[in-house]
């Protein structure tokens, strides 16, 4: 079946013409086409990939306007694990969509751009060459943006969407950019080779090309200080957030790094650049949600800090690991946005935890679902988040310095703490039951049922969790054998600032510990007792206004508008205009001397043709 | 065989005969009759150059042969153009019918 791979991606992009051709006249206006398409493709996918991560792999090089080499289809053991992933999720996604999206009369729009998305996000995680990937990953960056602004006539979406992709745009330029080089010096753009050339360029051109792609990853993944986009596209539909959080867009960053790391890792500034923009991220993202009440940003400061686990684990050497920690986030990550989505579609779209809570007596089977993602988020076991987390800290233990270990073992004290305080606020938040004009309901069945598919692949993971795990390394063991293990011994090459000494058997009941302590905080602060309110202090202003990242960018942005821009204009309407206009003006004065001798009597012209006619012959004479 | 020096000289004082009507006639008739001067000054000059200079191709009589062709469709056409004029102007004078198009406009 692996041969057929290549046949995932164009399933699903087929969705994107059918919904806009006929989305009108089929069942839920294109919503039964993209879920049969998606559905085909994630049956086709499973036995592709279970092909790829029992070890064959497959391999097309397609001819691309007459260039072959530039574009084809690698399907190794990662990316069969991710193509299963993604498919799945999407799957999920997709059907949540029928019962959430039921009322909406933008949906052949909808469901095509999602269909796009998710055709991409496949052609991402199988492509044998970077050109292959840019495409996909500029694929996904417009379906993001067209759908995080899909209700476009709301003020705020407007704004989100053109933040994210701008944001991402800045990105994208540096990882073309990385292409580029790697183009110039290598003269190919093959992964493969790409991955096994390392030793013939100079080191500091490696660390160059590797810091523009972690640049790169760090635009599409959001990660700090490009990290401004994502809980602004929480203006989109919430199926929507759940996809680019869950099963494209910003897992395609981390997926990049993975896949480049053998490259990556013969430099060591750019490993330390990785994981240290993993830690921090992981860390400030987590506080960020300490003081907001939006149910959906609170998740997207989650996605955040979680995918800064798994850039940090990348760049320790951990590949194997990170793309775990990625895999059973995206299980969790899905199951807790769809959740979230059942809660607005129950309450009108209130997304304020202020004013929701008291949800638990009327929806306590999508609370018990979000009880789960949230158990898994946390990282207490038997959960999926609780292995794969664990495994990200002991990387950190092991091969990073100190404060990364710090970073790492914090943030998921915090991350008990704020998506405790989340699910409290939502379903208890010390009131009875919800207000009276929200008629709350359990969510229809066809939602229910994605929703408790994603429980039972979360818990699923977690069982599979070592299995797994060994899959995934080994699947990442192409790349090269010494990585097998998916530990690296960079310790020693990276002067790191001091080794971490906690004996190995500690660190899991360190991190678990933790983790409880965070959720019991939560529980103390927003069941037990009241929060005391901290809405004056320095500290809740300056994470309310996220360090100051956003004030910024936006001061940036007026100083080139002020400064540069009125300059700009004055070029453009002075030097390049006024050269085309002096041209035309002259022209203009030309044709007014020229019209003269143009009177319309046939005599005149004769005469003028005899007057030429002399000229020659007198020419001819002379 | 005529000398081609008096082929071209026939030639030449056809194109004179020629310009000189277009240039002061003003009767339309007259006028065309002044251009299919020129014209076929032209068309024997270029024959008499196909001749002289020893193209054993027939493909310059062909040639010629194809532009006389134009020519007579070309005059079909101004005459058809002139009983038109006639008809609307009721005069053949040229001067005449731009004055009544300056006096119109």
């Amino acid at each position: 079946m692996i041969q057929y791979a290549y046949l995932v991606p164009l399933i699903s992009f087929l969705g994107f013409p059918l919904c806009l051709l006929f989305g009108r006249r089929t069942w839920e206006k294109g919503g039964g086409i993209a879920i049969v398409l998606v559905g085909l493709s994630l049956i086709l996918s499973i036995p592709a990939g279970m092909e790829a991560i029992e070890g064959k792999e497959f391999l097309i090089k397609l001819n691309w306007m007459g260039l072959v080499g530039f574009s084809g289809i690698y399907v190794d053991g990662a990316a069969g694990l991710m193509l299963i992933a993604v498919s799945w999720v999407s799957f999920l996604i997709v059907m949540f969509s029928l019962g959430y999206m039921h009322e909406d009369p933008g949906r052949p729009r909808y469901y095509a751009l999602i269909c796009l998305f998710i055709g991409a996000m496949q052609l991402f995680v199988i492509s044998l060459d970077m050109v292959t990937m840019f495409v996909a990953w500029e694929i996904m960056g417009f379906c993001s943006y067209a759908l995080i602004g899909f209700w476009y006539e709301r003020m705020p979406a407007m704004r989100g969407s053109l933040k994210a992709f701008l944001t991402t745009r800045i990105g994208d330029v540096f990882l073309l950019a990385a292409m580029l080089l790697v183009y110039l010096n290598l003269g190919t753009l093959n992964i493969v080779r790409i991955n096994s050339s390392p030793p013939q360029l100079s080191r500091s051109l490696v660390t160059m090309i590797s810091i523009f792609m972690l640049i790169g990853a760090i635009g599409k993944s959001s990660q700090i200080p490009l990290w401004g986009w994502l809980w602004e596209a929480m203006e989109g539909p919430t199926t929507v957030s759940a996809l680019i959080h869950a099963a494209t867009m910003v897992n395609a960053g981390v997926y990049l790094m993975a896949r480049m790391f053998p490259f990556i890792s013969s430099s060591n500034t750019a490993l330390l650049a990785t994981s240290y923009v993993g830690g921090l991220t992981a860390f400030l993202a987590a506080t960020l949600a300490f003081t907001e009440y939006d149910i959906k940003r609170v998740l997207a400061y989650s996605t955040i800090s979680q995918l800064g686990y798994m850039l940090l684990a990348i760049g320790l050497g951990g590949v194997g690991r990170g793309v775990f920690h990625l895999l059973s986030h995206s299980s969790f990550k899905a199951l807790l946005f769809l959740c979230s989505g059942a809660v607005l579609h129950a309450t009108l779209d209130t997304r304020d935890m202020r004013k929701l809570g008291g949800l638990w007596r009327s929806m306590k089977l999508t609370a018990m679902a979000m009880l789960v993602g949230s158990l898994s988020l946390a990282g207490i076991p038997p959960f999926s988040g609780f292995f794969s987390k664990g495994l990200v800290i002991e990387t950190a233990a092991v091969n990073g310095d100190t404060v990364l270990y710090l970073l790492a073992a914090i943030t998921s004290a915090l991350t008990a703490f704020y998506i405790f305080r989340m699910w409290f606020m939502t379903f208890f938040g010390w009131r009875e039951r919800p207000p009276e004009e929200f008629h709350v309901h359990e969510a229809p069945k066809i939602m229910l049922i994605p929703l408790y598919a994603l429980v039972a692949t979360t818990v699923a993971l977690s069982f599979l969790g070592e299995d797994v795990m060994v899959q995934v390394s080994s699947a990442m063991g192409y790349l090269s054998s010494k990585y097998s293990e998916g530990v690296v011994e960079i310790g020693k090459a990276v002067a790191l600032v001091s080794r971490v000494r906690i004996p190995k058997l500690l660190i899991e009941p360190i991190t678990l510990t933790l983790a409880v302590m965070g959720l019991a905080l939560a529980t103390y602060m927003y069941y037990i007792s009241r929060p005391p309110d901290l809405t004056r202090t320095f500290l809740f202003k300056l994470l309310d206004e996220k360090y100051g990242t956003d004030i910024f960018c936006y001061g940036l942005a007026a100083l080139f508008r002020e400064h540069l821009s009125p300059f700009m204009i004055w070029f453009d309407r002075k030097i390049v205009d006024g050269v085309v206009n002096a041209l035309g003006r002259e022209f203009l004065i030309l044709g007014d001397y020229m019209r003269r001798i143009h009177t319309g009597v046939v005599q005149d012209y004769v005469e003028i043709l005899a007057l030429g006619i002399v000229l020659l012959l007198l020419l001819m004479l002379l | 065989m005529l000398h081609a020096s008096f082929l071209l000289i026939t030639s030449v004082a056809l194109l004179s005969i020629g310009i000189y009507g277009l240039m002061t006639r003003r009767n339309a008739i007259r006028m065309f009759i002044s251009s299919e001067l020129v014209v076929n000054a032209g068309i024997l000059a270029a024959m008499t150059t196909f001749i002289y200079l020893g193209h054993s191709l027939p493909a310059g009589e062909a040639f010629l042969l194809y532009s006389i062709v134009l020519v007579a469709a070309e005059s079909a056409v101004g005459i058809a153009l002139f009983l038109l004029i006639m008809k609307l102007f009721a005069t053949p004078q040229l001067d005449e019918i731009r004055k009544i198009r300056e006096e119109l406009s």
